[in-house]
């Protein structure tokens, strides 16, 4: 590409910032992500009306990184979220009016990165409580209601 | 609220379900299933639903629920009814939903849903269209009251499959397609489509007795999931710990009703509060779920000390709706606890 690309979110990409962390959902590829720190602050800013280099130098300014190392980081980042279908590189601006992104608490800098993905399994099993242990020691969330599906871990 | 907990992603189960749990123990909502009418064209007789009395939300109202949902940070959404297509303005919610980056979850009876429906359904990502089926044809159009209706719901799940969408097929052990299990499975396979079996039949929403008439005796219960487990036992694992919450209802995930009143689930129809006068932060905070949120253990006086805890699952809105009291001991869960503990080969 010649000039600065404008990264977004692929279409049909779900995502959410939650507890700190983006938890990126590509529902074609049945697969989750979630994202480090840096990679979450990444992702909230590629709303397709950034350019790349706004991006970087938002990252730089914010884990005071230099933006040559940003720059590096994002484009290495970028191009594994183009590989896992959960965005695009835009040639022009988009014009979305929605509000400024959310980003997370500030961490120490890492490279911004898919920290782990996960099988989306829509299939839920029979029942629920067959596959969860007693526990023991912490007390663990009941995982599901399979009475009902609403409150089951919706995609589980 | 519950004490702040973070995120371990060495715990089994990896950063994923450490997220799910942070939500649950730090109680932010995660989870929506959003009733969006309950209008129907079918007439199921298992079906729990009631009309609300007040009309349900516009769609301008619908789309401010979803800047709300969204911005408490609300990520899996389900869209249900009633049927959620007998809405003319489906697939507009549907893409408002998607602008706003939720995953999705469809429940569908499959007969409304054409191409134009399932096109948009394609476009905004849905995570997955579920879609129930009660058996052969003379058998799942006897379910739902209507001729026709299988033909319909078929025609529907070639239009997912054509669009590459994930489809789960939802099924209930009843006494009207006992026997069809099979059928259903060889369906799923056929579609590439996950299946769901659901043991538990519920009483109407004002707790009304009639859809239990379609319940399975509990020996048939067994002998049903004892054929889906393939006859290998059963761990237990009931959700009834002594320091734990009841369930996710109200701490991580929450319903919404068709006229925009926020309750825990399905099961527990008092309101927190109303979109309509509050915004959703507003009603999370509601002492109504706080209440609901601090329950434990302790606090059902039949079920602390119950040999079968191990093997409970036990649902407080299904209790409720059973007896009325959402600290009495669930009919419905004490028959499951039992199946399972016959299935995990303790007693039964």
């Amino acid at each position: 590409m010649s000039g600065p690309d404008y990264p977004r979110r692929a279409r049909g990409t779900a995502s959410r910032l939650v507890a700190g962390e983006a938890v990126v959902i590509v529902p074609a590829r049945h697969e989750a992500h979630v994202l480090n720190g840096p990679g979450s602050a990444a992702w909230a800013l590629m709303d397709g009306k950034r350019a790349r280099p706004e991006i970087a130098r938002a990252l730089s300014e914010r884990y005071r990184v230099s933006g040559e190392t940003a720059a590096r980081d994002l484009d290495g980042f970028i191009a594994k979220l183009i590989a896992l279908g959960a965005a695009e590189a835009g040639e022009s601006p988009s014009p979305s009016s929605a509000p400024e992104p959310e980003l997370p608490d500030g961490s120490a800098y890492e490279p911004p990165t898919v920290a782990e993905t996960q099988a989306l399994e829509v299939v839920a099993a029979l029942c629920s409580s067959l596959r969860e242990g007693a526990g023991g020691g912490k007390p663990k969330p009941p995982g599901t209601c399979r009475t009902l599906g609403a409150c089951q871990k919706p995609f589980e | 609220m519950s004490e702040t907990v973070r995120i371990d992603p060495s715990a089994p189960g990896g950063r994923l379900d450490a997220i799910y749990e942070a939500a649950f123990w730090d109680c932010r909502p995660l989870a929506v299933l959003w009733e969006l009418t309950y209008a129907c064209n079918l007439r199921c007789r298992h079906c729990y639903v009631e009309p609300e009395d007040a009309e349900p939300m516009t769609l301008r109202e619908c789309t401010r629920a979803l800047d709300e949902l969204a911005r408490a940070g609300v990520l899996f959404l389900v869209l249900s009814g009633g049927e959620p297509l007998t809405r003319p303005d489906f697939v507009e919610i549907l893409q408002a939903a998607a602008e706003r980056e939720f995953a999705l979850r469809v429940l569908t009876n499959g007969t409304l849903l054409g191409e134009r429906e399932a096109d948009a359904l394609a476009r905004a990502g849905t995570a997955s269209v579920d879609v129930s089926v009660y058996g052969r044809e003379e058998v799942h159009d006897r379910v739902t009251g209507v001729e026709g209706s299988f033909a319909r719901t078929q025609r529907a799940l070639e239009l997912l499959r054509a669009r590459g969408l994930p489809i789960t097929i939802k099924t209930p052990l009843l006494k009207s397609n006992r026997g069809e299990l099979s059928c259903v499975r060889a369906l799923a396979r056929e579609f590439g489509a996950g299946l769901v079996v659901d043991v538990t039949v519920v009483p109407s929403a004002s707790g009304g007795s009639a859809p239990l008439a379609e319940q399975l005796p509990e020996e048939e219960m067994l002998a049903v999931l004892r054929e889906l487990s393939g006859g290998r036992p059963v761990p237990g694992g009931g959700n009834l710990e002594p320091l734990s919450p009841l369930c996710s209802a109200g701490r991580s995930t929450a319903r919404l009703t068709p006229s925009g009143m926020v309750t825990p689930c399905v099961a527990i129809g008092e309101a927190a509060g109303s979109l309509r006068r509050s915004s959703f932060a507003e009603i999370w905070r509601s002492p109504r779920l706080e209440r609901l949120r601090a329950m434990r253990l302790d606090d059902l006086p039949a079920c602390r000390a119950c040999g079968l805890r191990g093997h409970c699952v036990r649902c407080p809105g299904l209790a409720l709706a059973e007896t009325g009291d959402i600290a009495a001991a669930s009919p419905a869960a004490c028959r499951l606890a039992r199946v399972l503990a016959a299935l995990s080969g303790g007693t039964s």
